[in-house]
């Protein structure tokens, strides 16, 4: 999970310095929306940076971006898919 | 990529000849095509999981039309090609280019497309749920069902659209004031039907429509002498960039802002044509905001080249004179 919390944490970050909005202290419970402002050209970004950064893609296997609520939701969805993947892997294997 | 042969219909043009606004339509109409090419549905059939109708929003157009390239030479019933290709960054944002020739002059390698020769266009767009739908929230993106979608390459980096996007909106286009300034914006009623559908947001290409509407009213009503009809209807588009932060619905007022310049020019910047004289060179921001809130809906900037025939060279010195006297009114 550490890993995931690192790069959502990044990607988050990146995209809030180019709003030039830092935030600094960046906490699980806090809402993408709400508390942090993300707009849908925001959200767009933070999903693809994701996907790149991660190699995972939650919502082609039908995860909701009407799901993502807090921080931690995030770190939760890729880490669960992550886990998916990594299982088929080893069945595969 | 995707090249479409189309007839040029009355209702594309009505009874007279290509314009951006069609062109635009044109450009719009090959893009949904495409994002559902090889699927069986139809654009208005884009989906997501949870069943909600989805369509791509433009937050950024950027059009270029040559200055030796003449839209009026494409007439009612004229064929034209229309060439579009579409890549994907992530899962809802999309990056497109688009050629317009005349039928079979698009050729199929888009490294082949001359954008010296024919007008051109790069876009960003977000999938987004359809707010007619939802009226009155704000836009969402979402990810269409992969069945309901054209199977497209990713791009492996952010588009520059997305940084540049935040840049201007934070600065603008940094296009100083010359002889074209406004002290009080422009009022525009958005009517139903003629610029928006009832119901439904308002479509990308009526903006360049309602920017040339505030042009030809600066130019030829705020400014005393103003320029004639006769001179403005040979303003031609030579770049648009538009990027696109709102959208608003039928019954809407809106403020328009607009500042830059227009500055005499080489009598060839269009080329080689003996039977034009280029003129003019028109430079300007503009900023459309709805009047009730304040919301900034675009920031674009233009640029636009008066060219006479030469059979109107007896208007040249009436230009060239008001431009060195432009007063606002």
């Amino acid at each position: 999970m550490e890993q995931v919390k690192k790069v959502i944490n990044n990607a988050i970050q990146q995209i809030q310095e180019q709003k030039s909005y830092p935030v600094a202290n960046l906490r699980d419970d806090l809402r993408i929306i709400d508390d942090l402002g993300f707009s849908s050209l925001d959200i767009a970004q933070l999903i693809a940076y994701l996907e790149m950064e991660l190699n995972v893609d939650p919502y082609a296997n039908g995860a909701l971006i009407s799901s993502i609520n807090t921080v931690e939701s995030l770190y939760k969805l890729y880490q669960s898919c992550l886990d998916k993947r990594n299982s088929e892997v080893e069945d595969y294997e | 990529m995707l090249i479409e042969s189309i007839e040029l219909t009355m209702s594309h043009v009505g009874l007279g000849h290509l314009n951006e606004y069609a062109m635009l339509v044109l450009f719009g109409n090959a893009h949904s095509h495409h994002l559902t090419l090889n699927t069986g549905i139809l654009p208005n059939q884009i989906r997501d999981n949870q069943g909600l109708v989805l369509y791509p929003a433009y937050f950024m157009t950027h059009l270029t039309v040559p200055p030796n390239f003449n839209l009026a030479d494409y007439k009612l019933w004229d064929k034209v090609s229309v060439g579009v290709d579409v890549t994907r960054f992530g899962e809802t944002m999309l990056e497109s280019c688009y050629l317009l020739g005349r039928d079979g002059e698009v050729l199929p390698e888009i490294s082949q497309w001359s954008k010296e020769a024919y007008p051109y266009m790069k876009a960003n767009s977000l999938i987004i749920v359809d707010v007619s739908e939802k009226n009155g929230e704000a836009r969402k993106v979402s990810v269409p069902k992969a069945e309901c979608f054209a199977s497209l390459p990713k791009l492996k980096k952010a588009p520059e659209a997305i940084l540049r996007s935040r840049n201007i909106r934070n600065n603008g286009f940094g296009i100083k004031s010359g002889n074209i300034t406004m002290q009080e914006p422009l009022i525009y009623h958005v009517a139903k039907e003629q610029d928006a559908a009832a119901g439904h947001a308002m479509m990308f290409a009526n903006f360049s429509k309602i920017m040339n509407w505030a042009e030809d009213v600066i130019l030829s009503k705020r400014f005393r002498p103003g320029f004639s009809g006769n001179v403005l209807q040979f303003l031609s588009l030579l770049e648009r960039e538009t990027f696109f932060y709102g959208n608003c619905f039928a019954g809407e007022t809106l403020e328009i802002y607009l500042n830059g310049a227009i500055t005499e020019c080489a009598p060839n910047y269009h080329g080689d044509s003996l039977q034009t004289i280029s003129v003019a060179l028109l430079t300007y921001q503009v900023e459309i905001y709805t009047q009730r809130n304040q919301n900034l809906l675009i920031i674009a900037s233009v640029k636009k080249l008066l060219a006479l025939p030469i059979t109107l060279q007896d208007f040249i010195p009436d230009v060239q004179r008001i431009i060195k006297n432009l007063k606002y009114i």
